[in-house]
């Protein structure tokens, strides 16, 4: 499953998953998270996952800064 | 970053700035300080290790101490920056200082995320997964393209 991780340089991780449906994809971030701990990479994470969507498709975007 | 991500999850690995600097290291510490100082502050001179004394006793203190034209800068054990001038102090070494202060935390605080994003590149492949790229944005982000 392919994905995107993007560490800034004050410490915020983002997982941006982009194949495979929301729950496949919160699974694999689940385990990702979950994954890192056991390498003594603590990642304090509220245990929310979004979907993104395209800006095209007739519902709310969800845009970011960056 | 592209908005188009099926799952997206944020979360946080806490800065403790003085753990990451201490796996550094002085030495590395040391030579990125020096570097900043002679890039930055050239019209000052040539930036110079000095030893650190203690103020009442005089007795040798650690830490990491650069002497700069009239300006001392001392990174204490416990990696906080000090700055001050010597002897007669100039409208430009107040200046100096200030601008030294601010760089040389700035400097520390950037390698500390730097340190961060190595722990997690290296800790990535340790915990099975493959990085495929690894590119970083204008912001200092490092966007790595993992299969997971």
């Amino acid at each position: 499953m392919k994905a995107r991780v993007v560490i800034t340089a004050d410490g915020q991780v983002s997982v941006f998953v982009d194949e495979g449906t929301l729950e496949t994809g919160r699974e694999a971030i689940e385990r990702f998270f979950a994954d890192l701990a056991a390498q003594d990479i603590a990642v304090e994470w509220d245990g929310k996952v979004e979907q993104h969507r395209h800006e095209r498709e007739p519902v709310a975007a969800h845009s970011h800064a960056d | 970053m592209p908005c188009d991500a099926i799952a997206v999850a944020s979360g946080q690995v806490p800065l403790d700035l003085a753990h990451e600097l201490e796996k550094l290291g002085t030495e590395a510490v040391t030579q990125a300080m020096l570097a900043l100082l002679r890039q930055r502050f050239a019209r000052l001179g040539q930036p110079k290790l000095t030893s650190l004394r203690r103020a009442y006793s005089g007795a040798r203190a650690s830490g990491i101490g650069v002497q700069i034209g009239n300006v001392l800068v001392r990174i204490s054990p416990d990696w906080q920056v000090t700055v001050s001038a010597r002897g007669r102090v100039s409208n430009g070494d107040r200046q100096a200082v200030e601008q030294i202060r601010d760089a040389v935390t700035g400097l520390l605080t950037s390698l500390a995320g730097l340190a961060i994003q190595k722990r997690l590149t290296q800790a990535i492949p340790q915990a099975g997964y493959r990085i495929t790229d690894q590119t970083r944005a204008p912001n200092g982000a490092l966007v790595l393209s993992v299969e997971l």
